[in-house]
Parts: C-alpha cells; structure tokens; sequence
C-alpha cells in the first residue's frame, strides 16, 4: 500500500503541495523496487490490490493530479483519491477510485466546512466511491452516525476508523469499559450498511479482540473487508519527500524518498518493529492464535509504541541512520 | 479472473475431481494442448496492464511447452498462479525469475497414502524447492476429514502458510465423489477443529467457493475468524478455458455446452451470458430456506454451490 500526499491544508498554514519533481522520485523508487523483486516489493505490488492512494487536501490545490494519477494508472497500480471535499472536475480520471472523509463532509471534521457545491461535485463520483467515518466511541453520538449512514445509499464502501492517536500523543482511544458497547455500534452500523448494499471495511490499527467471537461469526455474515484487524507499512510519502511506516508514526523514520531504496529501508524498519506486536497487551502477547494467523495485527503499531513509552521500558526507535544495505 | 486450461489430461485420478468431465485422468500425454495462436487470443480477452493468468489443466505441467508458457508470460509481465498436483519435475525446472511478477503455485495435496512412491519423491522435491512460494490446496470430499499431514507438509517444508479449502461439488452426469448434505455438518465441523489445530502454528484456512453461511453457526464462524480464516460464501462463473476456447462457467458445469470465447466481445459479457442462464437455479439456493434467507438478499451467501443446486433439482443426492 502506497500513500502520497499531494496536497495537505493545515489550519493557520500555507496548503503544503508535494511538487512534481518529488513525484518522480516517487515514480522511480517505485519502479526501482519493483524490478528488484526484494520483499518489499510484495508489500508494494501485492498489498490492498496494488492501490494507491493519493491524499488531496483540498484537492484542487495540486495542480497535477490529473497527470499524478494518470502515471501511476500507467504502470498497472489503482488509483484512489483521498479528499475532505473540494471540487474534483478534471482532477481525476474514470478509472480512479474517490475515498472522502465523511466526518468533513458533515461538518463535525474541525476542518473547514465543505460547501454544497463540493459534495454534489463528489456525488459525481459516488458509484466508486467510499467515505471514512472515525467510530471514537467518546465522541460520537451513535445515533446521528446511523442517520448518517443511512444517507450512503449508492457508495462502493465505508471504511470504519477507530481514531487511534498518534506516537506518543495520548491514552488509548477506547477506554476498556467503552469496548463492548463500541464493539455493538460498530456492528449495529456494518449490519446497517450491509442492508443498503454498502460493503464495510475497517481502517488500520483496531485490534481484533475488541470484538466477541460471537460478534466476529456476525461480521462474517455482513460485506465486510477482511482481515479487519490490521497493522502493515502504509509507505507514507510527505509533500516534502519524507517516507514514513505510516501516516500516524511521525517523525519517527526520517528516510526521504530520495534516498537509496527507501521502501526497503521502511521494510526493514517494519521488520524490526514487528517483534514488538507479540507484547500486544490487548490478547495475551505471542500466545494468541490470531496474531499467529496474522488474523490480526496486533492492534496499532503507533499506539503500542507509545504504550512503550514509559521511562522504564521505553525502547530506542529505530532511526534511518541506524538502517543500513544489508541488514 | 479466468482459469486458462493449458492441457485436458492428467497423470492424477482424484475421485472428487471437479474437472472429470473434460479431462482424461491418469495418463501423462497424448491428449490436447492450448496451442500458442489460442493462449495469444486469451491474453487478449485478459484487458490491458499486467494482469492476472491463472493456469489450469488437467495438469499445466505437462504441457509440452510449458517451461516456454511460464518464461514468456513473465517476460510480458503477467502475474501467474498456478494450480498443479505437483508430481512433475517441470514444477520446480520452469520457475519465471523472481523479479517478474508474482508465481503463486497452488499444490492440490491428497492423503500421502494415495500417491506411489516416485509421485511422492517428486511432491516432496517441489516442495523442498518452492517453499513459502507454494501453497497447498485440500478439498474436503469425504468424511472423516483426514488433514493432519498438510500441517506436517507445511511446517516440514516451510511452505505458504494458507491452505485453500475446496469442497468436493456434484457434477451432474458425472460419477464423482462429493460431500453429501448429510456429511455437512460433521465436515465443517472437522474444518473449525482443523483452523484452530494449525493456527497454533501460524497456518490458516483459506475458502473456496461453494460454501454457504449457514453451513457454520456465529460462533464457529467466530472461532474461523479469530483463526485467521479467509471465508468465502460465493459461488459465480469462474471461467474455465479449454479446448478450441470452449468455456464453461466452472468445472462442475463441463458436462454442460459450452460457448466460444470468440464469440463475445469480453470475459464480462460470458459472465453474463452464465448469469442468464443458470440465473433461475442459482436464486433457489441448496437449501429450502434459502429462497427467504437475509443473507440471500444482501448478498453475503450466495446459496452455496450451483452445481449442487442443479444436482438436486435434477435428482442428485446432494441431500442423501
């Protein structure tokens, strides 16, 4: 799974646009990978369908979309956009996959409010089409998040997102007495789609004991994306270049795509990380069989890094410069 | 993604095998072959890009040209997957290199004790040779369900970790040996036991097409999932490819005709060309209940196997 952002807007700062001379960084490090046939072109080929994901925020900001995307096509990789609204006319091509973020579509994202004219521009496009929706159980209000589903009538798929936080950035998401009553909305809401003919997916990071079994044999029985407890290298690529694990762990990689081949340095990072989900605290750590099936991922990598993080056990990160060919 | 079948002979006799039909069993040569005109003019229906090509037989390996198959189809970019019995040493001599594309090799394992000797010597030399890129295929026609060798085979030779699980399917007109309705129960039973038995050993289930929800109560179906089960309640045309590029929608259906490949314009337009016509059978389902089923209606559970349906409707014993 590849994700780029090509356009990112932050409250109180200049939109971050990624230039096209970092896309060909992008293009060639892609290229390079795959014709080496090392591991991490697996991950890069075979992850998610070969999907890549464009972030666009907004995307009328990029003034290359239109040609990112229609590169990427070219080299037999799916293509979806990533928006919080904003006018697509031109942006993208037929063949390209829409994800938006219904939180910003609602209104209740603490980004700027869409105007209707995006969302009627983005309802072009809702027969391949797909929204996220952050399920944090502290902040959600299950009821209005029902009716809102309700109106995703005609989209491909809905991708449920737990909110972890980020390395280091504060307490677990869900507290452990909220998880059953989380785990019975979300199925309430995956069964609720299901009936409108909406397949639901679950974003990355959510471990899958958050679920009963019998909960799990009634997932089983809905259009849901399996496996839906997972955790893999996202390779994150910055407007800037910088190449990350994954959009959550920041800072903590320092490879930019520039460098020499930087998806096999995250690979290698992701190698060295992994050991650490076999202490996942939510599924009694290496004894459990869906860790072993890889049935789930151990929960967020980033969230358990952060559990990690007390002063008596705080591991050292591994940092790029302690990446070397190789190893 | 459809089944391109480079030969219609195998050197195996499996009793549950799907294809009985179409292929001559147990001889090694003599039969038809995909010519290289009727392979070009299937990579043409396959659309463009690098796709998937995924080969079947009778056994692929034993085409005459099949080291020439796999290198040329590498070297245009294909993805492959390959459906094999193993017993070949064309196997592990005709590998495309690893930087082209991905060769998945799917190895159907029966009881050990039903190959001879030199057919075990070569399963167990490909085995050896492929590893991780080799995965096993297990089709449940029988009960009770015998499978504690392919963890064996799996730990032993360090291969893919996935078992793909078939159930053995009625082909109507067609003596085969398949899973009765009344070995149902006691065969998915023996399914979850067996998930959670490998599990214990990073290994998982992988289903085929053909199974039906019901078939598993929430809770089994549970137990699957927390094992790492890839679960699968479908049941559409596959396409399979044969000679003279007849197709039919899937093994179970060779008994019926099949159409020309040429005369459609895309593999989508045969799919729908199978939907039409076995479209009335398909909506009844393997089971009464299955007409007013919820499952039916949102499109999780497909009713099980088609073939099976048929097979009931035309008085097979699918419910013995």
């Amino acid at each position: 799974m590849l994700n780029l952002v090509v356009a990112r807007t932050v409250a109180g700062s200049p939109v971050e646009i990624m230039p096209m001379e970092t896309f060909e960084q992008v293009m060639t490090a892609l290229v390079e990978t795959q014709d080496s046939g090392s591991p991490p072109t697996q991950n890069l080929v075979s992850l998610r369908e070969r999907e890549v994901t464009l972030h666009a925020d907004p995307p009328e900001a990029q003034p290359h979309l239109a040609q990112m995307t229609a590169r990427l096509q070219a080299s037999g990789l799916r293509v979806a956009v990533y928006v919080h609204g904003g006018p697509l006319a031109g942006g993208v091509g037929k063949n390209t996959s829409v994800i938006y973020n219904a939180q910003a579509l609602s209104g209740t994202s603490t980004r700027a409010p869409v105007e209707t004219q995006d969302v009627a521009s983005l309802r072009l496009f809702l027969a391949m089409s797909s929204a996220d929706l952050d399920t944090h159980v502290e902040t959600q209000d299950f009821a209005s998040l029902l009716r809102r589903v309700n109106t995703m009538t005609g989209l491909d798929a809905v991708t449920l997102g737990v909110g972890w936080t980020g390395w280091g950035s504060g307490p677990q998401p869900i507290a452990p007495e909220c998880r059953p009553a989380w785990a019975a909305k979300v199925l309430e809401i995956a069964s609720a789609l299901t009936d409108l003919g909406v397949r639901t997916s679950f974003a990355c990071g959510m471990p899958l004991c958050l679920f009963s079994r019998q909960q799990l044999g009634h997932l089983a029985a809905l259009k849901v994306t399996w496996p839906i407890a997972w955790c893999t290298p996202q390779f994150h690529v910055e407007p800037s270049g910088q190449l990350r694990y994954c959009a959550r762990l920041r800072g903590a990689c320092g490879v930019h795509i520039s460098d020499s081949r930087p998806f096999e340095q995250i690979a290698r990072l992701s190698d060295r990380w992994s050991p650490m989900k076999a202490f996942c605290g939510h599924a009694n750590g290496s004894s459990c069989r869906s860790l072993a099936t890889r049935a789930c991922g151990g929960g967020c990598l980033s969230h358990l890094l952060a559990d990690w993080q007390g002063p008596a056990m705080a591991p050292v990160p591994p940092q790029a410069g302690n990446v070397t060919e190789g190893k | 993604m459809p089944n391109i079948l480079l030969t219609n002979y195998c050197n195996r006799n499996c009793p549950y095998c799907f294809a009985k039909a179409r292929v001559k069993l147990g001889t090694a040569s003599g039969q038809w072959e995909m010519s290289p005109e009727e392979l070009e003019t299937v990579l043409k229906y396959l659309g463009p890009g690098r796709g998937l090509v995924s080969l079947l037989g009778g056994e692929p390996t034993l085409h005459s040209r099949y080291p020439d198959i796999v290198r040329s189809l590498a070297e245009r970019g294909y993805d492959m997957k390959l459906f094999t019995n193993g017993t070949t040493p064309e196997l592990r001599r005709s590998l495309p290199p690893a930087s082209r594309g991905l060769f998945t090799i799917i190895l159907n394992l029966n009881h050990p004790d039903t190959y001879t000797s030199q057919e075990w010597a070569q399963i167990e030399a490909n085995c050896r040779c492929l590893g991780g890129r080799l995965g096993l295929s297990f089709n449940v026609f029988t009960t009770p369900v015998s499978w504690e060798y392919l963890r064996e085979a799996i730990v032993t030779w360090k291969l893919s970790s996935v078992i793909r699980i078939g159930l053995a399917q009625p082909i109507h007109g067609t003596p085969n040996t398949f899973l009765t309705e009344a070995q149902m129960d006691e065969a998915c039973q023996a399914l979850v036991a067996m998930a959670e038995a490998v599990a214990r050993d990073g290994i998982s289930l992988g289903f085929d097409c053909g199974f039906r929800l019901c078939m598993f109560s929430p809770e089994q179906r549970g137990t699957l999932a927390e094992c790492g089960t890839r679960f699968l309640f479908d049941c559409k045309p596959i396409l399979d490819i044969g000679p003279e590029l007849a197709v039919w929608r899937c093994f179970p259906f060779s008994n019926e005709p099949p159409v020309k490949l040429t005369d459609f314009g895309s593999l989508r337009q045969i799919e729908e060309h199978f939907d039409r016509r076995w479209g009335p059978e398909q909506a009844r389902g393997n089971t009464p209940s299955c007409g007013s089923c919820h499952n039916r209606r949102t499109g999780t559970c497909r009713g099980g196997c088609l073939s099976r349906t048929v097979s009931l409707s035309r008085g097979g014993d699918g419910h013995a």
